[in-house]
C-alpha cells in the first residue's frame, strides 16, 4: 500500500516539481548575477501566462504542432513509467524500454524545428542533430557498456549490484550525457545566439509554447533521475528509499547544473560535439580497462 | 587557479551580493541630488518674457497667443529634455528643477502646464502685446520706460517716426 | 612638436598638383583643387603621404557663390593634421569625379552627397544609399531650398518582394537584432555554418539631423541635438559641434571647461566599453559576466549622474565651456568610486577571460587584415586591433588631453579578442585619464566670456569616441550653421564588417558584428553591399515606384 502512495507522489511531483525545480534554477542563476530574480514560482506563472494567451498556429506547422503533442504524450509516459519501474517491476527490460522511449523522444524533439518553415530553427534544429549523434549516441553505447558489464536490464536487479570503479566511470559519463540533454550552457547552441537563432522553437507561441516548456522541463527533469537512480542502485537496496533518494539527488543535481550553467559560456557547433566525444571516449576507455582489470 | 579561474566568478557575486532593488514595489529614491528632472514654473513670478522659449533645444516651451487678450506659456513633457536651459536664461527665476522622473502617464493631458498671462493693451492703438507682468517688471527694473511702455511696439515706431518727420519739417497731418 | 616642414611639404604637393590654392589654419590645412586634379591630389594623400580618409562633405554653397562645392577631409594623424580639400562644382551641372576606387573609404560619403544634395560622382556606380525608396527623385533635402520640415507624399501601393535568387541560404539578422539592438538588417549567406557572403541594409534611422542643425536650431541648441546622435556616446558629438565652432569662430575656452570635458569623455568612455564588454559576454552566453560588467559600470553611471547631471545625454556642454562645475566633494567622491571600479574590474576581467568558451570563441574569429583596415580607414578599437596605431586624443589633441599622459593599447592579431583586449586597457587608461585630469583640475571659469560666431567661417574637429573618432565640419552662419557635417565612427567600421564576417563560423557573426561595437544610429543610412539589388523596380498604374 505504501508502495503505492509514493509511486503515485513521485509521479504527480515529476511532472509539477520541474517547473518548480527551474523556478529555483533561475533563482539560483540570479544570485550569481547579483540579483534579486524573479519569484520560484516565476517558471509556473510565465506558463500559466501562456495557457492563457490566444493560439497564434504558425504557417504550415501542423507537423511540428502534432510531433509536439506526440512528444509531450511520449516525455510524461517516460517518467510515469520510470518512476513506476523502479518500484514495480513491469517487464524484465525496463531499462531497455526506457531507453527505447528515450530516443524515440529524442528523434521527436530534434524533428520538430526542422518541419518548420524558418530559417531559424531548422538553423537550431540542424545544430540539435550535430549535438545530439553525439551526445544521444552516446548515451545509447554507454547504456550498452553498462548492460553488458552487469548483464541487467531492470530496475529490480540493481539490488544485486556493488560498486565498482569501471561502473563509477560509466556513470559519470552518463552524468555528462544528462547534462548535455538538458540543454544548458554550453551546449545550449541549437537554442544559441538569441540574436541570431532565437531557439528551437521560435515560431511557437502561447498555449503551444506552454505545453512545450513544460515537456521541456520533464526531459530536464528524467535526464538527471534516470543516472541517479542507477548510481543510487549501487548502495541502495530497497526500492522505495532508492526512489525518494533518486528524487532528491536529481533535486541536487539540478541545483549543481544550474551553477554550472551560470559560469560558463557557450561552445560553438563546431567545438562542443568534438570535445563530447573526447570525453566520452576517453571514459568508455577507462572503465573497459577497469572491467578487465576487475576494479 | 590557473585553468580553474572561472570559478572565482562565484566569490565575485558573493562579495557584491544582491545589488538589484525592488522598485517599484519598495519606494527608494533613485537618483542622487545632482539629477536633472522636470521643471516646475512659478506662476507669480512668471513674466511671459518668452526667454525661456527661445533657448529650449527641443520646442517643449511654447508661447501661444490666444487671440483672446492671453498669451499661454506652454509646457509639454512630452518633449522635455530636462536641460534645464530654461533656467539658466530665465530672468525672474520663475522656473526651478526638480527630481522627478517618473512622469509615465495614460492621461497625456497630464504631461501639460500652461502659465496664463494677460497681455498689455496699448494705450494708443488698442493692440495687444507683451504681457501685463512683462511691462511691470521692466517699469520696475528701468523705471525710465514708464514714459513709453503703455504703447504696443508698433506705435513706438510710429511714434519715433513721426518725430523725426516733424523735426525734418515733413507734413504731419 | 615642429610641422613646418611638414606643411612645406604638403605646400610643395599642392603646387606640383598645380591650379590650386593652399591655406593652414592651425591644425588644419584647406586646399582647393580643380575637379580634374582631385583625383591626382587624393591618390597622393591617401597612399603617399600616408593620411586617413575621415570623411566627405557636399554643401549647396548656391546662395554664397553660386556653386556647389565638395569638401573631401584627409588626417594626417602622425603630423597632426586635418586637410581639407576643397572643389568647386558647377550649380547646373553637378559632376565631380569619384575617387572611391582609390579611397575605398570615400565610398559612403559619396552616396551621401548624391542622394541629400544631388551631387553626381563620375566613374561610379551611384545608386541610393540614405534616402528611402520611397523619397522623390530631384529632392535634395540637403539643398538649402528644401525646407526642413519638407514631407513628400507618397503612397506605397505593392511591395512585391522580389529576392535575387541564390543558391546559398539565407539567415536575416535583424532588422532589430544584432548585439546592440538597433536597427539594422544584415542577411547572410551561408554554406553549411559558414558565412559566404553578406549584405548589410542599414540606414532605417535616418534622421535628417544635419539639416535640422542647419535650419531649426540655434548654435547653442545644437549642442543638444548632437548629444542626440548617439545614446552611448553622445557626448562625444556634442563636444566634437563645440570644438568646431570654437574653431571657426576662434573662442577662446577657459582651461577648467577642457578639464571637465576630458572628464566626463573619459567617463563616457568607461561606461560605453563596459556596455560593450558586457554586451560581448552576452552574445558568448555568458551571462553572468554581463551581469557583473553592468553592475560595475552602474557605478560610473551614477558618477556620471553626479557631475553631470544625467545618467546619460549630460547636457553640460555649450559653445565656449561648460555648465556644471565640479567641487572638491565630488572629486574626492569620485575618485573613491573609480578606485572601487578599478578594483573590482581588474578581479571580474581576470575571472572573464578564464571562461574557456568565450577565450575560444574571441581567439582568431572576425579577423581584420591590417591592409583591408588601412584601406578602408577604420577607427577606433577596430583600428588599433588590427594593427592601426591611431588614437585623436594623442594625435590631434583637443580639449586637456595634451596636459596629461597616456597609452595607446593597439593589438596586431586583428580578431575579436584583440578588439576586447583593446577596450579593456581603454578602460584603465581612461580610469588613470580621469584621476589624473582631476588632480590637475585647474582653477577659473567655466564659462568663455564673450562668444561671437562671424559668418563663413569653417572649422573641423575630430574626437575620439569609444567606438572611434567623431568628425564635425562647420561652415558658419547666421545665428547658426550654414552646414553641419556629421561623421560617426561606425560609418567607416561598417563597411570592415564584411571582411570581418566573410568564412566563418555563422555562430561567431553576432559576436563579430558586436566586435566593432557598432552604433547604428549614427551611422543611420542605407546600403546594399553587394552589387546588385535585391529589391526590383515595380512602376506601378499610379506611379510610384516602390523600392528603388
Ligand atoms: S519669466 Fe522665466 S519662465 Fe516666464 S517666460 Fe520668461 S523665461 Fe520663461
Ligand atoms: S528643461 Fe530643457 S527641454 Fe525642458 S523645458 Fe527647459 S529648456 Fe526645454
Amino acid at each position: 500500500m505504501i508502495e503505492h502512495i509514493v509511486v503515485s507522489i513521485i509521479v504527480v511531483l515529476s511532472i509539477i516539481f520541474p517547473t518548480i525545480l527551474d523556478g529555483v534554477e533561475r533563482k539560483i542563476k540570479a544570485r550569481i548575477h547579483s540579483r534579486i530574480g524573479p519569484p520560484i514560482l516565476q517558471s509556473w506563472y510565465d506558463i500559466i501566462k501562456l495557457f492563457g494567451k490566444e493560439q497564434v498556429m504558425p504557417r504550415n506547422s501542423l507537423h511540428a504542432v502534432m510531433l509536439l503533442i506526440l512528444l509531450t504524450i511520449t516525455q510524461v509516459f517516460l517518467i510515469v513509467y520510470t518512476s513506476v519501474s523502479i518500484i514495480f517491476q513491469i517487464t524484465q527490460f525496463d531499462i531497455v524500454v526506457i531507453i527505447a522511449l528515450f530516443i524515440i523522444l529524442q528523434t521527436i524533439f530534434i524533428s520538430i524545428p526542422l518541419t518548420i518553415p524558418n530559417t531559424f530553427s531548422v538553423l537550431g534544429g540542424s545544430r540539435e542533430i550535430a549535438l545530439t549523434l553525439v551526445n544521444e549516441a552516446l548515451f545509447i553505447v554507454i547504456m550498452g557498456f553498462f548492460i553488458y558489464y552487469t548483464g541487467i536490464t531492470s530496475f529490480k536487479q540493481l539490488t544485486q549490484l556493488s560498486p565498482t570503479v569501471y561502473l563509477l566511470i560509466l556513470l559519470l559519463a552518463l552524468f555528462i550525457t544528462g547534462y548535455v540533454s538538458s540543454g544548458r550552457i554550453p551546449f545550449d547552441i541549437a537554442e544559441a545566439e538569441p540574436e541570431l537563432a532565437s531557439g528551437l522553437m521560435i515560431e511557437f507561441s502561447g498555449p503551444i509554447l506552454g505545453v512545450f516548456l513544460l515537456t521541456f522541463h520533464i526531459r530536464r527533469f528524467f535526464v538527471k533521475f534516470f543516472p541517479s537512480i542507477l548510481f543510487l542502485g549501487l548502495f541502495i537496496h530497497t526500492p522505495i528509499s532508492l526512489i525518494i533518494a533518486g528524487f532528491i539527488t536529481t533535486i541536487i543535481l539540478w541545483i549543481i547544473y544550474a551553477v554550472i550553467a551560470a559560469i560558463l559560456g557557450r561552445s560553438r557547433v563546431d567545438l562542443a560535439p568534438i570535445t563530447l566525444l573526447k570525453i566520452y571516449l576517453v571514459l568508455i576507455a577507462l572503465s573497459i580497462i577497469g572491467y578487465y582489470l576487475k576494479v | 587557479m590557473g585553468k580553474l579561474g572561472f570559478i572565482k566568478i562565484l566569490v565575485i557575486a558573493g562579495e557584491a551580493g544582491r545589488v538589484t532593488r525592488r522598485y517599484p514595489f519598495k519606494p527608494e529614491t533613485l537618483v542622487s541630488e545632482d539629477f536633472r528632472g522636470r521643471i516646475e514654473f512659478d506662476e507669480t513670478k512668471c513674466i511671459g518674457c518668452g526667454a525661456c522659449v527661445n533657448a529650449c533645444p527641443p520646442n517643449a516651451l511654447e508661447l501661444v497667443d490666444k487671440g483672446d487678450g492671453t498669451l499661454l506659456l506652454k509646457y509639454f513633457i512630452g518633449r522635455c529634455i530636462f536641460c534645464w536651459r530654461c533656467i539658466d536664461v530665465c530672468p525672474t527665476g520663475a522656473i526651478t528643477g526638480t527630481r522627478d522622473f517618473e512622469l509615465a502617464t495614460n492621461d497625456v493631458s497630464d504631461l501639460y502646464e500652461v502659465v496664463v498671462h494677460e497681455r498689455a493693451e496699448c494705450s494708443e492703438c488698442g493692440g495687444k502685446y507683451s504681457t501685463i507682468r512683462q511691462k511691470e517688471y521692466v517699469v520696475e527694473a528701468v523705471p525710465i520706460t514708464e514714459s513709453y511702455i503703455d504703447k504696443c511696439p508698433d506705435c513706438r515706431k510710429n511714434k519715433l517716426l513721426r518725430a523725426l518727420e516733424r523735426r525734418r519739417g515733413g507734413v504731419y497731418e | 612638436m615642429d610641422i613646418s616642414p611638414i606643411l612645406k611639404n604638403y605646400k610643395k604637393i599642392v603646387e606640383s598638383i598645380g591650379k590650386s590654392s593652399f591655406t593652414h589654419v592651425g591644425d588644419t590645412i584647406y586646399i582647393i583643387v580643380e575637379p580634374n586634379k582631385l583625383r591626382e591630389l587624393a591618390e597622393i594623400l591617401y597612399w603617399k603621404m600616408n593620411c586617413y580618409h575621415r570623411t566627405c562633405v557636399g554643401v549647396d554653397e548656391r546662395p554664397l557663390n553660386g556653386h556647389f562645392a565638395l569638401y573631401h577631409i584627409f588626417g594626417d594623424d602622425t603630423n597632426g593634421l586635418h586637410i581639407v580639400v576643397k572643389v568647386y562644382i558647377d550649380p547646373e551641372d553637378p559632376v565631380v569625379p569619384s575617387i572611391t576606387d582609390i579611397v575605398p573609404a570615400a565610398d559612403w560619403c559619396e552616396l551621401e552627397a548624391y542622394d541629400l544634395l544631388g551631387i553626381k560622382f563620375s566613374g561610379r556606380k551611384l545608386y541610393r544609399l540614405v534616402l528611402p525608396p520611397t523619397w522623390p527623385h530631384g529632392v535634395y533635402p540637403l539643398r538649402k531650398e528644401t525646407p526642413y520640415n519638407y514631407r513628400p507624399s507618397v503612397k506605397i501601393i505593392s511591395g512585391e518582394e522580389i529576392g535575387e535568387s541564390h543558391d546559398k541560404a539565407v539567415v536575416p539578422v535583424g532588422p532589430y537584432h544584432p548585439a546592440l539592438h538597433e536597427p539594422e538588417y544584415f542577411e547572410l549567406y551561408v554554406e553549411g555554418e559558414r558565412v559566404v557572403d553578406v549584405k548589410y541594409r542599414g540606414f532605417h534611422v535616418h534622421r535628417g539631423i544635419e539639416k535640422l542643425g542647419e535650419s531649426r536650431t540655434t548654435y547653442q541648441q545644437v549642442n543638444f541635438l548632437a548629444e542626440r546622435i548617439c545614446g552611448i556616446c553622445g557626448f562625444e558629438h556634442s563636444v566634437c559641434y563645440a570644438l568646431a565652432v570654437e574653431k571657426a569662430a576662434k573662442i577662446d575656452v577657459p582651461e577648467r571647461a577642457q578639464y571637465i570635458r576630458s572628464i566626463v569623455l573619459e567617463i563616457e568612455r568607461i561606461h560605453s566599453h563596459l556596455l560593450w564588454i558586457g554586451v560581448a559576454a552576452h552574445v558568448l552566453g555568458y551571462d553572468t559576466g554581463f551581469m557583473h560588467i553592468w553592475r560595475i559600470r552602474e557605478l560610473v553611471m551614477y558618477i556620471a549622474e553626479k557631475l553631470t547631471g544625467s545618467r546619460k545625454t549630460y547636457g553640460i556642454n555649450l559653445i565656449g565651456g561648460v555648465r556644471k562645475d565640479i567641487n572638491e566633494e565630488k572629486k574626492k567622491e569620485v575618485i573613491e568610486k573609480l578606485e572601487i571600479v578599478e578594483k573590482d574590474l581588474k578581479k571580474l576581467i581576470d575571472t572573464m577571460v578564464s571562461v574557456p568558451e568565450l577565450k575560444k570563441r574571441l581567439t582568431g574569429t572576425g579577423i581584420l587584415p591590417k591592409s583591408e583596415a588601412r584601406k578602408l580607414s577604420v577607427v577606433g578599437p577596430t583600428a588599433r586591433g588590427s594593427g592601426l596605431d591611431r588614437d585623436i586624443r594623442r594625435d590631434l589633441p583637443y580639449a586637456a588631453y595634451s596636459e596629461i599622459s597616456f597609452k595607446v593599447p593597439v593589438y596586431s592579431e586583428g580578431d575579436n579578442l584583440a578588439r576586447f583586449l583593446v577596450r579593456v586597457e581603454e578602460v584603465f587608461e581612461s580610469i588613470s585619464i580621469v584621476k589624473q585630469l582631476l588632480d590637475q583640475l585647474p582653477r577659473g571659469d567655466i564659462m568663455a566670456e564673450s562668444i561671437e560666431i562671424p559668418e563663413r567661417k569653417m572649422g573641423v574637429a575630430a574626437v575620439e569616441a569609444p567606438r572611434g573618432e567623431d568628425v564635425h565640419f562647420i561652415i558658419t552662419g547666421r545665428g547658426k550653421p550654414y552646414r553641419w557635417k556629421v561623421r560617426a565612427p561606425t560609418y567607416n567600421n561598417i563597411p570592415a564588417l564584411k571582411v570581418m564576417l566573410r568564412d566563418q563560423a555563422l555562430a561567431d557573426a553576432p559576436l563579430t558584428i558586436a566586435s566593432i561595437d557598432p552604433c547604428f544610429s549614427c551611422t543611420d543610412r542605407i546600403v546594399v553591399i553587394k552589387d546588385g539589388r535585391r529589391y526590383k523596380l515595380i512602376p506601378n498604374k499610379g506611379g510610384v515606384v516602390l523600392y528603388g
